[in-house]
């Protein structure tokens, strides 16, 4: 028999092995509905009702365990025309058409269905049916009864993980369960009494529409539904687990606060308060997804903040059409005026001292929930290299700071361009002995320039990248790995000159003092462009991209402010770009942001100290200037 | 949409306005006018960029005054239209955007020529203009705020980097090369002066587009400042220029801002920085030329009742560019630069404004409107 059976599958042509387990195909509705759509009455084909196997939701029962959905799917797309049907008559046809049609989703709940009717067993299917449950399983559908003597049904609804079971337990359950034989209203009154003396939560409300409840859930709150009630509770037990409040990983300071928002968006909202302690904070919360909804806030302040500003903001926000926003960097692509430029439109930061600074001065704040970096805008170039500390330091001080971080900008974007630059081009620009030097350091290397500062440019860029990813514990080990290979093992290989280390490493280092990265990798970028410029055409490709590039961050905006502002167009308040003065100097407000109180301090101050009165009396007076 | 921005009226501060007209003039000082000074006055060289300054000063004011008494907040084609009819307007937009258009060819060529005889001789001369026509035309492309505001920053470079250049030349000055004082005499002064006091441009600019600063009233100021200030810098280069180099050899120099960069030499880690100003002549220079393309550009668009301008951008600078290589030499682009393009340009940058100003002020009624006719501007 064996031998047969190897003859036989000699002569027999097995392709299984080309048989894929999974193809993806468009899809033709949600897991639950899926034989609806294209087996349902509607699609035109008698013969293929929604099969006898589903249960009340639409979802496949135990009797049809044996098919898996994405099998069933692809029969339903592939051999749909193929497969025998077992005939039914009519009645069942249509019994199976009304079944599927009530299959209930957050998006289909008909008019009748969008208030609570205060039918538990009712509720309990429509809840079931709306979160899926099953096959959906961190959905908690939990029935108790309240009271002891004459108890209701009730029922409570949470998501395991997102909410505290603490409180559930003891500020929910317990006193639902336990202590309600005083209760005797009327169906009407009884969730009054149940929020006023049973739940004792810090945050509750009392919703009827089933949108509202469901949007409670899904949130991390509690839902709890008594019989006869057509509202239900929903108790704040938001309980989910986050990082705690750790120090900046990309915006270290020396002289600062080292704290740094985390995943929690209430933490976040919270680090902010706690700097700005004023009534007039105002935090306004416009959720952004139609599937999964994201919390964003708006932050300003009130009487102080342009409101034209924060129309806009909001208005942006709202408009925002998506299924689900998946971060604050995503929101700055739907927020920012020109997506398509590189240059950062808005400040990502991941430091409170520093939104809160800028809040003050008028600039508008966002937060995205689950994301560790807040949205302040609109933003001007100079702005990014400035950082916190700034503001900690003395003026003389903060301004050498400031002039270094310019002097990095530039030598990050343009010392290798300039190297290839004079080197191939513009060679008599150099001194005889340089000159000398670095040819001979380049005697041995058998590329041109640009191939080795290319090769060393891109080397850095992977020892960048891999530093980001490769686990912590062997990340400098990496660094020593990379830096060893290239500077040394490639100059001892004659692949690159030493000169070009000192350079390429100079840059590298500039482009760290570089305090905001969304700037310092479009610096990387654009490097490679001018990198290429200086390649083909020397200086006069480096002064034509400098010019290019000059005009276009003139040109562009930021909410409406331009990008070169204050310095261009010029303004009053341009002293805080370059220079950094004295804090009993800096009475004004930035005068671009327009806001609608222009002087955040008196102009006379420190007038106790005859050193600084002759200041106090000058800004007096250009402050009485500017109110004219 | 088209409509929408067609009706957005471009604003700049005026102090940007003013940056881009100092920017428009003293770059003068990289092209071949210092040259040409010499050849016509010799020693008395620097003169004439300061006597042209003064006599533009004079027409600018006079111009200033009669826009300010009788068409306050008009521009010199508005004016133009409202005293003889839009045909008339039409035609003095036309040809104010032919001379700049012209004027932008002669300019690409003498710039592209410069860069092939100085930095990069081996390139392709084509390549050279087709990537600077290419950056200025997408400079134009971006608008005239942001034209102002880049001219603007580069200013202060520019301000910096010429008196600096001057300076560490300072140990090849030689004060006896300005005598005699008057060099050829006062006659060539006087005729080079009114040969060539056609580059202070910047008063034709300022009538034309005065309307698009947020201050408007502000236009005397601004002229006053841009002329002075260009005369400044102009005539203080001049001075270094003659003191440096020999009269007679001065006035054989083409580039004559690159030559005193080669002649820097403050020991041997500080010498030969010609590459180094490579980069403020050739920002500068893009300013320029982008400046005089959108201006082209705009003016045919009233010309023309265009709706928008911007569309023509890219096929007026292949036009310019196309122009500029129509004299197969360089020393052709000089003659005709020289030749007639200075002398005849003062009858449009200062005869065609004062002729229009003076005939519409005396054929006109005073308007009735307060002269807000800026329906113009709203194309920019």
């Amino acid at each position: 028999m064996k031998a047969l059976k190897w003859f036989t599958s000699l002569l027999t042509v097995d392709d299984t092995v080309l048989d894929e387990q999974f193809m993806l195909t468009p899809d033709g509705g949600s897991i639950g509905s899926e034989t609806e759509s294209s087996e349902s009455p509607s699609s035109q084909e008698p013969s293929a009702p929604p099969s006898s196997s589903q249960d009340k939701g639409g979802h496949p029962s135990a009797s049809s365990n044996d098919r898996q959905p994405s099998q069933d799917r692809e029969e339903s797309e592939i051999d749909a025309p193929l497969r025998p049907r077992k005939p039914i008559s009519l009645n069942q046809w249509m019994e199976e058409a009304a079944k599927s049609k009530s299959t209930l989703t957050s998006d289909n709940l008909s008019a009748a269905q969008e208030e609570l009717d205060g039918d538990m067993e009712r509720t309990e299917a429509i809840l079931k049916s709306v979160f899926h449950v099953p096959p959906s399983v961190d959905f908690v559908i939990r029935p108790f009864r309240v009271g002891t003597e004459h108890p209701w049904k009730g029922i409570i609804v949470f998501i395991d993980g997102m909410a505290d079971r603490t409180v559930i337990n003891n500020n929910i359950l317990e006193p639902l369960m336990l202590i309600t034989e005083f209760i005797d209203d009327a169906p009407e009154r009884r969730m009054e009494s149940i929020v006023r003396k049973l739940i004792p939560g810090n945050q509750v409300e009392t919703k009827a529409g089933w949108m509202d409840i469901i949007n409670g859930i899904v949130t991390g709150s509690t839902a709890v539904f008594i019989e006869g009630c057509k509202e239900a509770v929903i108790v704040e037990t938001k309980g989910w687990e986050h990082r705690s409040v750790g120090q900046p990983t990309t915006e270290q300071v020396v002289r600062g606060s080292h704290d740094a928002f985390t995943e929690n968006f209430r933490t976040n909202t919270g680090l902010i308060r706690s700097r700005i302690r004023s009534e007039n904070l105002i935090t306004e919360s416009l959720p952004v997804g139609k599937v999964a909804k994201t919390d964003v806030a708006v932050m300003y302040i009130a009487g102080l903040t342009n409101s034209k500003l924060v129309a806009e903001v909001k208005k942006r926000i709202s408009l925002i059409d998506v299924d689900y926003l998946e971060n604050s960097g995503a929101l700055e692509q739907f927020l920012e005026d020109n997506p398509k430029s590189m240059i950062p439109q808005i400040l990502a930061t991941e430091r409170p001292d520093r939104v809160t600074n800028m809040l003050m001065e008028g600039h508008v704040a966002v937060l995205v929930g689950q994301s560790p970096f807040a949205l302040v805008l609109p933003t001007v170039l100079w702005s990014l290299v400035h950082t916190p500390e700034d503001a900690s330091m003395k003026a003389f001080v903060a301004t050498f700071l400031r002039a270094i971080r310019w002097l990095a900008l530039v030598i990050a974007l343009l010392l290798p361009s300039m190297y290839v630059a004079l080197t191939n081009y513009h060679s008599e620009m150099l001194p005889t002995d340089l000159m000398l030097s670095i040819a001979g350091s380049r005697e041995l290397v058998p590329f041109p320039v640009i191939m080795e500062v290319l090769f060393m440019e891109f080397s850095l860029e992977l020892i960048r990248e891999a530093g980001i990813r490769i686990p912590s514990v062997i990340g400098p080990t990496i660094g020593i790995v990379g830096a060893l290979i290239i500077g040394q093992a490639a100059v001892q290989a004659g692949l690159v000159s030493p000169v070009l280390v000192i350079v390429i490493a100079v840059t590298a280092l500039a482009s760290f003092v570089v305090p905001n990265y969304s700037l310092n990798t479009t610096v990387r970028v654009m490097r490679f462009a001018f990198l290429l410029a200086s390649a083909l055409f020397g200086f006069y490709g480096i002064a034509l991209l400098w010019a290019v590039m000059t005009v276009r961050l003139a040109a562009q905006k930021s909410f409406g402010v331009p990008y070169l502002a204050p310095v261009t167009p010029p303004t009053s308040s341009a002293t805080d770009v370059f220079l950094r003065l004295p804090a009993y100097t800096m009475n004004r407000r930035p005068s671009f942001l327009y806001t609608q109180k222009p002087e955040r301090q008196n102009p006379v101050t420190r007038q106790w100290s005859p050193s600084t009165l002759k200041t106090a009396k000058k800004n007096q007076q250009s402050g009485r200037k500017n109110k004219q | 949409m088209i409509q929408q921005s067609a009706q957005r009226k471009t604003l700049v501060t005026s102090r940007e306005l003013v940056a881009m007209q100092i920017a428009f003039v003293a770059t003068d000082v990289f092209l071949t006018y210092p040259q040409f000074t010499q050849y016509v006055a010799l020693e008395a060289a620097w003169m004439i960029p300061l006597l042209s300054g003064l006599l533009a000063l004079v027409v600018f004011l006079f111009v200033n005054w009669i826009i300010k008494r009788r068409f306050p907040n008009m521009d010199i084609v508005e004016i133009a239209t409202s005293a003889f009819g839009s045909a008339v307007g039409s035609v003095v937009a036309l040809v104010f955007s032919m001379y700049f258009l012209v004027y932008m060819a002669t300019v690409m060529r003498l710039f592209m020529e410069n860069v092939i005889s100085t930095v990069l001789p081996n390139t392709p001369f084509f390549l050279v203009g087709a990537l600077f026509t290419a950056t200025a035309a997408y400079v134009a492309y971006l608008g005239f705020e942001p034209i102002c505001r880049a001219a603007y920053l580069f200013l202060p470079v520019m301000l910096v980097g010429v008196p600096l250049l001057c300076l560490l030349t300072a140990h090849w000055w030689h004060a006896d090369y300005l005598w005699p004082l008057w060099g050829r005499g006062l006659v060539p002064v006087f005729r080079g002066t009114l040969l060539s006091w056609s580059i202070y441009i910047n008063v034709l600019f300022l009538v034309i587009l005065y309307p698009h600063a947020k201050n408007p009233g502000m236009m005397g100021t601004m002229g006053v400042t841009s002329i002075l200030a260009a005369d400044a810098i102009l005539t203080g280069f001049l001075l270094v220029y003659s003191m440096v180099f020999p009269p007679l050899e001065a006035q054989n120099i083409s580039f004559p801002f690159y030559q005193l960069a080669r002649l820097i030499y403050l020991g041997r880690f500080f010498q030969r920085l010609e590459s180094l100003f490579i980069f403020l002549w050739v920002i500068m220079a893009v300013v320029r030329i982008s400046i005089l393309l959108w201006a082209s550009v705009y003016l045919m668009s009233r010309a023309f009742q265009w709706p928008v301008s911007r569309p023509a951008i890219p096929a007026t600078a292949l036009l310019g560019f196309a122009l500029s290589l129509i004299p197969p030499t360089i020393l052709q682009m000089q003659s005709f630069s020289q030749n007639y393009l200075l002398p005849w340009g003062s009858l449009i940058v200062f005869g065609l404004p004062v002729l229009i100003t003076v005939s519409a002020a005396v054929f006109k009624r005073r308007p009735a409107n307060d002269g807000r006719g800026d329906r113009g501007l709203q194309r920019a």
